[in-house]
């Protein structure tokens, strides 16, 4: 049996696991209250992983190496923080969101925040930049599928990531967040076991085991091939740019709402408790593919032992690092595991963006929740499918990097919901038109800043000094719009169940 | 006389946002100002933002002080960590002794800025019923959600 199919048995493999506990958690989805919280009745080792794996999506697995090849040690800013990000995310937000979702009926981000804010208003904001932020971050998940399908299988880039999405559709349709909860663990071991092997085999293979040590390590190879800016802690991009990166991927974990959500979904406190240790020791495993397939992709080619990549190609750094210097079985494995971090985050983003549609946009228009909620989430899982993937291929056309793109979608979702969500929710003072208000702005000052700093091409309008992050200057911006916009405006008076939510 | 959980949250907020502008200035400030005031100014703000953050949903009272002394604690030697980074990258000349194959500021960025962190992991493992959710608050919960 050769390398190839070894690899495509493994995966298919995979795949059809995927597609049984798909199967599975269809019987288990009765209702729209299990398509979206999984019934609340998850515990630990699903908080866990869920919030892990989710995370750790195409962007960390595909765009991180790719990263780190382009600007060195830059990119560690976004993946060392995330310890810090788990953990400011539950401070402000783990117990906080568990008793909400006690106390008052929710199934959606959107209706936390009308609940909090006694604003339909606030809700249609919510909702709306969750479609924009969930349409690019399924771009980014698909272009990361179909960078690494396409390259395995030298197949067009096109029908590559149609096939991964329809196997994501298939499951996330029927078995809606529970599918995705369970595939979520099993893609979330793994991610961990990929995630070790492949920095064993970065560090002992490239160089001939002189990646670390040795007179011909890594930082006296670069220092040789005068790019010693990629190795020192700044990277290529220079500290403020890495400040920014730290600011929103550190405090930006608290608005994503494929993370948050899933503390709707708990059973009791217990998991608020223990799942943060889980999260953080896996998602730490994770990370060391992130810090050093990109590193010794880029050895190989500055010693002159593999071609460089092509300019505008560098998330093709871990699928070509892997065909080349991995085992086969290995190779399986670790492509299972990309497939896996695409996709565990691409069906939780399904889920969310279905929501929008079905619960959010009915409340904000009609007043009223639809009927048969259940079948119109379905369909509205296969559009909102069609259409990232439709804007991911048009992406591609543009030479958006995966990492990039993840940025711009993370950064969005940061600006808009870090003050309103994890802010607002713990501060009694905050008021509906200070969310508003920070909502707005987060959105405004993220697609402004990103646009003016791509078009026209020739000579973008502005660009933020220092490659500093847009979507840092989008949060910083929002944050202190939230707090100005609340002190000056006056706090509506809050029930007694909303003011023990809040104070708890 | 002491001021309330109320005005105790509506200070901590202030201090982040006027954090949170400090460091907006500092980037928008970018070439008006040294780099090293600006990484300077900008890493302090955050810093400042971070502790106040962490401080911001712990529960008030002397029974948890010690617990929010370590956290405070924590958010401290994090700090440090930040400001040992930006001065071994300032002094660290090349060709000088590596730190696990790499120069020590960014081995101190790789092991400090991504394990540091598990202190206030284990801290919230640890004090969680103490100063992140009480039980008497878990109990306030329930009996209002059989009310609803």
């Amino acid at each position: 049996m050769d390398d190839r199919t070894l690899i495509l048995l493994f995966i298919a493999g995979y795949l059809s696991i995927c597609l049984g506990v798909g199967i599975w958690a269809a019987r288990r989805t009765r209702s729209s209250r299990d398509f979206f919280v999984a019934g609340q009745g998850i515990g630990t080792v699903l908080l866990g992983f869920a919030a892990f794996s989710t995370t750790m999506s195409g962007f960390g697995f595909i765009g991180g190496p790719g990263l780190v090849y382009k600007y060195g040690t830059s990119s560690f800013w976004i993946c060392c923080c995330a310890i810090l990000g788990f953990t400011l995310s539950a401070l402000l937000i783990g117990k906080r969101f568990k008793i909400f979702s006690e106390l008052f009926d929710i199934l959606t981000l959107p209706d936390a925040v009308a609940i909090r804010y006694q604003s339909e208003l606030c809700r249609f904001l919510s909702a709306l930049v969750i479609l924009l932020g969930v349409i690019a971050y399924l771009g980014t998940n698909i272009l990361a599928f179909g960078t690494v399908a396409s390259t395995f299988f030298e197949i067009d880039f096109t029908l590559a990531a149609i096939g991964g999405m329809t196997v994501v559709i298939l499951y996330a349709v029927f078995g809606g967040i529970i599918a995705g909860l369970y595939t979520d663990v099993i893609q979330g071991f793994i991610m961990v076991f990929a995630s070790v092997a492949l920095f064993w085999i970065a560090i002992s293979t490239a160089g001939e085991g002189q990646f670390v040590d040795g007179p011909a390590n890594l930082t006296q190879a670069f220092r040789e091939a005068e790019l010693s800016s990629a190795i020192g802690p700044w990277g290529v991009l220079g500290p403020m740019a890495c400040l920014s990166f730290f600011f929103l991927f550190a405090l930006g974990g608290s608005g994503q709402p494929h993370i948050n959500t899933k503390y709707f979904m708990l059973r009791d406190v217990r998991p608020v408790r223990w799942g943060l240790l889980l999260c953080t020791v896996a998602y730490t495993l994770c990370i060391l593919l992130w810090m050093t397939v990109g590193f010794a992709m880029k050895y190989l080619v500055i010693t002159g032992q593999a071609p460089a990549l092509v300019a505008g190609q560098e998330d093709n750094a871990a699928p070509v690092f892997l065909l080349n210097h991995a085992p086969p079985w290995l190779a399986g494995i670790v492509f299972s595991g990309l497939f896996a971090a695409i996709m565990s985050t691409a069906d939780s983003f399904l889920n969310i963006g279905a929501g929008v549609f079905v619960r959010d946009f009915p409340q904000v228009f009609l007043r009223r929740t639809v009927k048969r909620e259940l079948f119109w989430a379905r369909v509205a899982t296969v559009l909102l499918a069609t259409a990232a993937t439709a804007f991911a291929l048009w992406a591609k056309k543009h030479g958006d990097l995966i990492a990039i793109l993840g940025t711009f979608g993370w950064g969005l979702f940061a600006a808009a919901f870090v003050p309103v969500v994890a802010i607002g929710f713990n501060w009694k003072r905050a008021t509906w038109q200070g969310a508003a208000a920070s909502t707005i702005v987060g959105l405004v000052t993220n697609l402004g800043l990103d646009l003016a700093g791509k078009y026209p091409e020739a000579s973008p309008l502005y660009k933020v000094p220092g490659a500093v992050s847009v979507g840092a200057v989008a949060l910083l911006a929002s944050l202190v719009t939230f707090v100005a916009v609340s002190f000056l405006t006056r706090p509506a008076p809050l029930s007694r169940t909303l003011e023990c939510a809040i104070d708890s | 006389m002491k001021p309330s959980t109320s005005n105790l949250k509506d200070r901590y907020i202030t201090g982040i946002a006027v954090c949170a502008g400090a460091m907006l200035l500092a980037i928008l400030l970018g070439g008006f100002i040294p780099p090293t005031a600006q990484v300077l100014l900008a890493g302090l703000a955050l810093q400042g933002m971070l502790g106040l953050i962490v401080q911001l949903n712990l529960i008030p009272g002397r029974d948890t002080k010690r617990y929010r002394w370590a956290f405070g604690f924590s958010c401290l030697v994090f700090a440090a960590i930040f400001f040992g980074i930006v001065y071994l990258d300032h002094v660290y000349q090349g060709g000088a002794q590596l730190v696990a194959g790499m120069e020590p500021a960014t081995a101190l960025m790789v092991f400090g800025i991504t394990l540091w962190p598990f202190t206030a992991v284990s801290l919230w493992v640890i004090g969680f019923q103490k100063v992140i959710y009480s039980t008497q608050a878990q109990q306030t919960i329930k009996s209002l959600a059989t009310e609803k």
